[in-house]
């Protein structure tokens, strides 16, 4: 994909680009307002990643800007945590998602991902279904080839981030990001208590690794057959 | 306020008016009275005057000095009065009738009250004046009816106007009082609308240059100053919560980019991942001061809508139960089906989870914890009790400060902000956190919410 991004802190900016070009993409970069609504105006990305403190024209008025002229190239817009009124006027303003600072890299890569081949859908809907693990998000259950699993609050939870993007790693502090709203101390150690007992009861007798341990890096789950 | 101002102002005036008018007829009727009877005496000795000169120009004529005299003689503006003549051997010349049975003999030279019988027999005051010129001797006196009249009248006005007035100076002052203070009713409602929310809000300054106008220019001045003093601790956090954000995002993102290289040594590997968790410790504290500087500015973003808190405790018993593993900690719990409060889910989440990892991190190992939570009026209340040491009442207020984090486990891990957020946070929503009891059966935090209007 060819990826703008909008971002003032050079050392971020240097990261991120880095990593995008690693993953593939075409990549550029500028850091302020005005400078990215020339080049978006000017070029055909696919794909924008923005910053909403920016100097010059904060990054929420280049969006409007931009979605006023008809431009409807997909947004990833980077905020600060705190900023619920940022995140919430983003997302009104037509912005595709939004990743809070500091953001884990491979969150980065997979949103940019996931939105970027927005065609086929990933796993929104209120029914997900991976091979034969069906999550009801709506009734909050989950069914392994007809039979109810029964899974605690935080458990459901962590499936639905596996069963959302099959086959992408996560790591650890991605998922303690994703589940809990301020990080406790115990956290990777929490993630890998609530994996075991997913991973136990998803399985039962089966013989299989369902949700599989990436050594240094964090859990993926394998789809298991239809 | 029991009482407001101005009722104390209108009584306290009642009062003071009322010593006045207390102090007013012991003085006032002496007064009279001393210049009443001054008068008198000089009238009395304008009569002993006149009565001479009369005297005098009867001895001129030549009759017998001796010859009594009559009622005739004696001038008519003479006649009502106490009227003795003698001569200056002693012969009485003319004695009035109304002396009575009274001894004028008596008399000493000079002003004398004495008291002579009316003529019904009632002891009367009288004031005599007796004198001696040439060859006689005078006494004139009349009866102090009228003045002694005029004292019981004047005690009499002052034992009516006493009530009257101070019931008037009451009501009076009152009124007055009422006039004055309203412009600080107006200035108690303005300031009362200062606040966080509002802090550009100022008291209105009357248009009377009295000191009502100038406490209000001073208040207004210093409204300004914390004005100031907000939007700059506001402008600060702003600033760090950049500041600290940047360098962070960039520490995470290079840290978990070379944790995935091929050639990293196992150990290396170890250490990145260590490093990467203090980076990320590092922004949940750069995070929670960020909510404190704002809950402080009361500047925090809260998002409520009715909620319903069952499914969120739920989701910290669960983490409560995994934390509590290594402790053997079991917890248990005595939920309604929902209990719906108007809340941000975010930072609900956040006081659950702050006021469970301090639950268990305080709990004793194969302790307990139980979990409760009923409506109560207009509020929603969520109880955690837990086998956790006992809390001193003097520690009571101490375990919501900043960076407490109790001397009886100095080895407990966390920065010791979790339960001041959570209280905050649950003050934000218009609610409160608070230590219920706590004893040697248990220790109960009461999370108190508002609930949502149905």
């Amino acid at each position: 994909m060819r990826i703008l991004v909008v971002e003032d802190e050079e050392k971020i900016a240097v990261l991120v680009v880095r990593a995008l070009q690693k993953a593939g993409h075409q990549v550029e970069s500028c850091s302020d307002g005005a400078a990215a609504l020339s080049a978006i105006s000017s070029n055909n990305f696919d794909f924008i990643v923005l910053d909403v403190n920016l100097p010059v024209m904060d990054g929420l008025e280049v969006l409007k800007k931009m979605r006023a002229d008809k431009n409807h190239t997909r947004v990833l817009l980077l905020t600060a945590r705190d900023g619920v009124t940022d995140r919430v006027t983003g997302l009104r303003t037509g912005a595709d998602d939004y990743l809070t600072k500091p953001f884990a890299m491979e969150e980065l890569l997979a949103r940019v991902e996931v939105i970027g081949r927005r065609a086929p859908s990933p796993n929104q809907g209120d029914i997900i279904d991976v091979g034969d693990i069906r999550m009801d998000i709506r009734k909050h259950r989950v069914t392994r080839a007809g039979a109810i699993i029964s899974l605690s609050p935080r458990e459901f939870e962590l499936l639905q981030i596996f069963l959302q993007e099959p086959g992408r790693t996560f790591s650890r502090e991605e998922i303690c990001e994703r589940i809990w709203e301020r990080e406790h101390e115990y956290d990777t150690r929490t993630v890998e208590i609530f994996v075991m007992r997913l991973r136990k009861k998803l399985s039962e007798d089966r013989d299989e690794n369902i949700i599989e341990t990436v050594r240094g890096i964090g859990y993926v789950l394998n789809p298991p057959a239809p | 306020m029991r009482f407001p101002l101005q009722y104390k102002l209108g009584l306290y005036a009642a009062v003071v008016s009322a010593i006045a008018l207390m102090l007013l007829p012991t003085i006032m009727p002496r007064y009279i009275y001393h210049r009443q009877m001054t008068e008198l005496d000089k009238e009395l000795q304008d009569g002993t005057d006149d009565l001479f000169k009369d005297l005098g120009e009867r001895a001129a004529t030549g009759i017998a000095p001796r010859k009594p005299l009559t009622r005739d003689f004696l001038q008519p503006s003479l006649r009502a009065r106490l009227i003795r003549i003698t001569n200056r051997d002693g012969s009485e010349l003319y004695r009035s009738t109304n002396w009575r049975n009274f001894d004028p003999r008596t008399l000493p030279v000079g002003h004398a009250t004495v008291v002579i019988q009316d003529k019904e027999g009632l002891d009367r005051n009288c004031r005599v004046v007796t004198e001696s010129k040439g060859d006689f001797n005078v006494s004139i006196g009349t009866r102090l009816g009228t003045i002694e009249g005029m004292q019981e009248d004047l005690k009499f006005a002052f034992k009516v106007a006493l009530p009257i007035v101070s019931l008037l100076v009451l009501v009076g002052s009152f009124l007055v009082a009422r006039r004055v203070l309203r412009p600080i009713a107006a200035m108690t409602a303005a300031a009362e609308r200062i606040s966080a929310e509002r802090p550009s809000e100022r008291l209105p300054v009357p248009n009377t240059r009295d000191e009502i106008a100038r406490l209000s220019r001073v208040l207004n001045a210093s409204f300004d100053r914390l004005e100031k003093a907000y939007s700059a601790a506001e402008r600060f956090s702003s600033a760090a919560s950049h500041q600290f954000k940047t360098p962070l995002t960039v520490f995470r993102a290079g840290l978990s980019e070379l944790r995935t290289c091929d050639y990293l040594h196992p150990t290396e590997r170890e250490t990145v991942e260590s490093l990467l968790q203090q980076t990320r410790r590092l922004t949940t504290l750069c995070e929670d001061l960020l909510l404190l500087a704002k809950t402080d500015a009361g500047r925090l973003e809260l998002l409520p809508e009715p909620l319903d808190l069952i499914p969120q405790i739920h989701r910290a018993i669960d983490d409560m139960e995994v934390l509590g593993l290594d402790n053997d900690i079991t917890v248990q719990h005595t939920l309604p089906d929902t209990l719906i409060a108007l809340a941000d889910p975010r930072r609900i989440s956040i006081i659950l989870q702050n006021l469970g990892d301090n639950t268990v991190k305080y709990n004793r190992s194969h302790g307990t914890i139980h979990i409760t939570a009923r409506e109560e009026k207009d509020t929603a209340i969520i109880s955690v009790t837990s086998t956790g040491p006992c809390i001193l009442q003097q520690d009571a207020e101490r375990i919501f400060e900043r960076f407490n984090r109790g001397k009886a486990n100095e080895n407990v891990k966390g920065h010791g902000l979790g339960l001041n957020i959570a209280r905050e946070l649950a003050r934000a929503h218009g609610g409160d956190l608070r230590l219920a009891r706590s004893e040697a059966t248990g220790t109960q935090f009461d999370l108190i919410l508002p609930l949502a209007k149905t």
